[in-house]
């Protein structure tokens, strides 16, 4: 290997580490038997998972995010795909107007949006709110399956529908029988993605959240900002299965998509 | 034989299709009679694939009628019209296995599981498929997914089928292979069956009659004899088959109409006078070495030789006349050795000659083929 | 045929079926665009109608230093990001499948992983009992002091933006006929001139486009400076909540938020430019709730 290539490897090595590995010192972390975030931890407990699951802030914040995010994943998913499908229907300005203008919460800075929404919610009573929580993740979900079931779309044979019209089944039926079995792969993927995306949010959250409704990656920040407690390793270790397991989902359904070709 | 259906009667009745200035498909008249085979048959962009579309339902006409059995389909839904389709690529559902493909449309069109299971079977069998009932299409050949196609397109008996380059991915031998199992299936169920092909071959091998289309516009309508020995224009005749070609002018003598082309002046039959095109297929004309083998008044064209090509059963020459040019086949047993470069002479029985109008409208068709 | 098929598009029927974008786009514009209006509509009219907000923050000097040290900060995060982000993508873009493979699995896992996670892993490695400086004690270096400064705050957002700036490299690299370097080296050149002469121009494309994404995003990271930074050295997002959250100064949030989205806007102009010049595929760019 000639000189130029170990530096290659050994530059691209440290960068691997430093995308991969610091996040993995909170799982020995969440072990802990002291109350402290000392590195190494001493000894071997679950006290901290005891406690999180003893705790109703806890607990209620992990419940109350996964509620939020299966509903917001299905909500995203149904509305985001039925776009994507209406847009892939229209060419030029229409539809590059209509992707662009659904992208927009990707791209604008979520602070922004979370005060405005904030202010919004003040207003109509929605802070702390379960439809509230609903419309702020949809909001931020809806990109990503528009993205996803786009893509898949860009692939599908428009002729398939045709033949299911063709077949004598009408519109609305040929949509349900044919053009959503044939995108579910990439559906399945923005489902995951939508559930990651309102699961793992904090900033929009951290503005309409209140005392009474929290989810738990708000409680995760709230902590971190006040006491030092391993039971947010705790929490965030469950975060990470919860995560890996849905982006585990996502990668499969991909595959789903390879296996058919 | 008995028929599985009655073919449907279709009737297009001056059917356009315009996209804001461009016409696709313009003025489009044909009468297709039930259980009849015809092939809708022009380069890319001709308005073949337009008028199927509209046919199907998948494109609304701008204006004109389509009539099946006599009663007006322009405003039914796709899915009520009851007709069914190959498509190009063949637009099978990945996620279904080749039985649920093909019980698909009887599925749609309330069939009980009984029939559908005996019709499913049925199809099955036509195009000899049955034994890969269970497999999905990504799991087949191209031809094996052409012919699971054919199947859910004929599964329920529609009386009217649409095909649209159903061959057009698949390799030669093997669309040899399929277009005898679509005639037969054709004369199996007597169906009307309407076929898109940029292939002339094809065209030739299958239908009953073809629809030669050019830039939206219907070219002639006929059956493939009539076509090959009787085109009715420039463009027709270059699209179907080899020829030669010259161009000249047409006079009215006392003697009859004469056409002249450079030095050579010959007479011929034509009820029009003025710039023409001659087109003489190459089974028709004979290569002569010179000019004194033939009779006085009888066409007569110097030409060269461009090119020879030996294809088995004949020699196709290449030639190249003053103002025109073509393809001449002779015999490969019987001919005359004739090289590259040779100059001849070519003649021809004036009976098998045809007289074309040149028009504005004539064109090209190369590299459409 | 081709011809045919992409004037079909425009049917009535295909425009009955637009109409299914119609509830994602009634969301975005109410739950979307309108919150985000208000805030710009406050900055004009809370306390009092005027510019008196931009006056503030074109005038107030800890306003002034928060808009100077997101930008600053912002560019410092693309230009180590882009340093780094390159050797990985050239080695991505020049390696056997499996191993792109493999560094493409890397490179995306951050994108699964919750922001929240990734900036308490970094507190536990750099707070000052941490990992890092258990390590440095280790071999006998001393300790240092890093959490709670703007380091901390740029080693966790480059870890963040790390993948917005790979994607795009790889694409663009991918891309480009590795015969050219060699054709160069055959007319002559030394290998690193080759490199430096014909592969690296070629490459700019992505590094461009890499760096506007990555810019963009790093001007709207909240959560990383909220927990590894100082309170005194906000950025603007964070100052844009206090004022907003714990001030009740809606206006100055409001302007700020002006100033946030005119910054974004302008470098996403820039971005569009260069992707029509260049035709770079931008591909997916994702806010992730930074």
């Amino acid at each position: 290997m000639s000189k130029s290539r170990i530096f290659l490897w050994v530059a691209s090595v440290f960068v691997g580490l430093w995308l991969v590995a610091p996040t993995l010192v909170v799982i020995p972390m969440s072990f802990n038997e002291q109350r402290s975030l000392a590195f190494p931890p001493k000894g071997f407990s679950l006290r901290w998972y005891e406690n999180f699951f003893a705790s109703s802030q806890w607990l209620g914040g992990l419940l109350n995010s996964v509620q939020i995010a299966i509903l917001t994943a299905i909500i995203a998913t149904v509305i985001g795909t039925l776009a994507a499908y209406g847009l892939s229907k229209v060419s030029g300005i229409r539809e590059a107007f209509g992707r662009n203008f659904l992208i927009l919460p990707m791209l604008i800075p979520s602070v922004i949006f979370g005060v405005g929404l904030y202010g919004l919610f003040l207003r109509i009573g929605l802070v702390g709110t379960l439809p509230g929580f609903l419309l702020a993740h949809t909001v931020l979900a809806v990109p990503y399956v528009v993205v996803t079931v786009g893509s898949t779309l860009a692939a599908y044979d428009v002729q398939l529908e045709r033949a299911a019209w063709i077949c004598g089944a009408s519109k609305p039926r040929a949509f349900m029988t044919v053009t959503v079995p044939a995108l579910l792969p990439g559906i399945l993927s923005g489902a995951f993605f939508a559930f990651i995306t309102s699961f793992d949010e904090v900033v929009v959250s951290t503005f309409i959240s209140s005392p009474y409704l929290q989810t738990l990656p708000v409680r995760m920040f709230s902590g971190l900002q006040r006491e030092v407690d391993p039971t947010i390793a705790a929490a965030a270790t469950l975060i990470m299965i919860t995560t890996t397991a849905a982006a585990l989902g996502s990668i499969l359904s991909q595959q789903l998509r390879r296996n058919r070709r | 034989m008995t028929h599985r259906t009655t073919g449907a009667a279709l009737a297009l009745e001056s059917i356009t299709k315009r996209y804001g200035s461009v016409t696709a498909a313009g003025d489009i008249t044909i009468d297709v009679e039930p259980g009849e085979f015809v092939s809708l048959l022009g380069p890319s962009g001709s308005g073949k694939t337009t008028t199927l579309n509209m046919i199907a339902g998948f494109d609304e006409p701008t204006s004109g009628r389509i009539r099946i059995n006599g009663s007006d389909i322009t405003d039914i839904p796709i899915h009520k019209r009851n007709i069914g389709m190959v498509f190009q690529g063949y637009a099978l559902f990945p996620h279904m296995t080749v039985e649920k493909n093909v019980e698909y449309p009887l599925k749609q069109h309330g069939f009980d599981k009984q029939a559908r299971e005996a019709a499913v079977a049925r199809a099955l069998e036509t195009v000899d498929l049955t034994q890969y009932r269970t497999r999905t299409p990504a799991q087949l050949s191209g031809g094996q997914r052409q012919r699971v196609a054919l199947a859910r397109a004929i599964a329920y008996d529609p009386p009217l089928l649409l095909m649209d380059e159903p061959l057009s991915a698949l390799d030669k031998a093997l669309r040899e292979g399929l277009q005898s199992e679509i005639r037969r299936i054709h004369r199996e169920l007597g169906t009307t069956v309407i076929y898109v092909t940029h292939d002339q071959d094809e065209a030739l091998a299958l239908s009953d009659r073809i629809v030669v289309f050019n830039h939206g516009r219907i070219q002639q309508i006929g059956s493939p004899a009539e076509l090959y020995s009787d085109p009715a224009n420039d463009f027709v005749s270059r699209f179907l088959g080899e020829s030669i070609h010259i161009a000249g002018q047409v006079e009215r003598t006392d003697s009859g109409s004469v056409f002249t082309s450079g030095q050579t002046a010959f007479p011929v039959e034509a009820d029009y006078t003025g710039s023409a095109e001659l087109m003489i297929r190459p089974e028709s004309v004979t290569i002569v070495p010179d000019a004194a083998a033939v009779g006085p008044g009888q066409p007569l064209v110097p030409a060269r030789v461009t090119d020879t090509v030996f294809v088995g059963h004949s020699v196709k020459h290449s030639v190249e006349a003053e103002h025109g040019g073509g393809v001449v086949r002779t015999s490969s047993h019987k001919a005359p050795t004739i090289d590259i470069g040779d100059e001849v002479f070519l003649t021809w029985d004036p009976e098998d000659v045809r007289v074309l109008e040149t028009t504005a409208a004539t064109v090209t068709t190369e590299g459409e083929q | 045929m081709t011809t045919e098929k992409e004037v079909v598009v425009s049917t009535s029927a295909n425009s009955k079926t637009y109409s299914l974008a119609w509830p994602a786009m009634a969301l975005i514009a109410l739950a979307f665009i309108l919150p985000v209006g208000i805030i710009i509509a406050r900055s004009f009219t809370d306390p009092q109608l005027g510019v008196q907000n931009f006056e503030w923050m074109m005038t107030n000097e800890t306003a002034q230093g928060v808009i100077v040290r997101t930008v600053y900060t912002a560019l410092l995060a693309t230009l180590i990001t882009a340093v780094l982000a390159y050797p990985y993508a050239y080695l991505m873009a020049t390696t056997t499948p499996l191993v792109r493979g493999i560094l493409m699995v890397v490179v995306l896992l951050p994108f699964w992983t919750s922001m929240m996670v990734r900036a308490f892993a970094w507190i536990i490695i750099l707070q000052r009992n941490g990992l890092l400086n258990s390590a440095l004690d280790a071999v006998g270096l001393p300790a240092v002091s890093i959490l709670g400064t703007n380091t901390a705050v740029l080693i966790g957002m480059c870890q963040v933006l790390m993948p917005f700036m790979v994607l795009p490299m790889v694409s663009v690299m991918l891309g480009i006929d590795m015969k050219l370097p060699l054709a160069a080296q055959i007319m002559g050149a030394p290998k690193w001139r080759a490199f430096l002469s014909v592969y690296f121009p070629l490459s700019l494309p992505g590094v461009f486009a890499g760096s506007l994404i990555v810019f963009i995003l790093s001007l709207g990271f909240y959560i990383t400076p909220a927990l590894l930074g100082s309170p005194r050295e906000q950025l603007v997002p964070n100052a844009l909540f206090t004022q907003v959250i714990e001030l009740l100064a809606w206006g100055r949030g409001g302007a700020l938020a002006v100033a946030l989205l005119l910054l974004v806007g302008a470098v996403f102009l820039l971005l569009f430019l260069i992707a029509r010049v260049f035709g770079v595929r931008i591909g997916k760019v994702g806010g992730m709730g930074l």
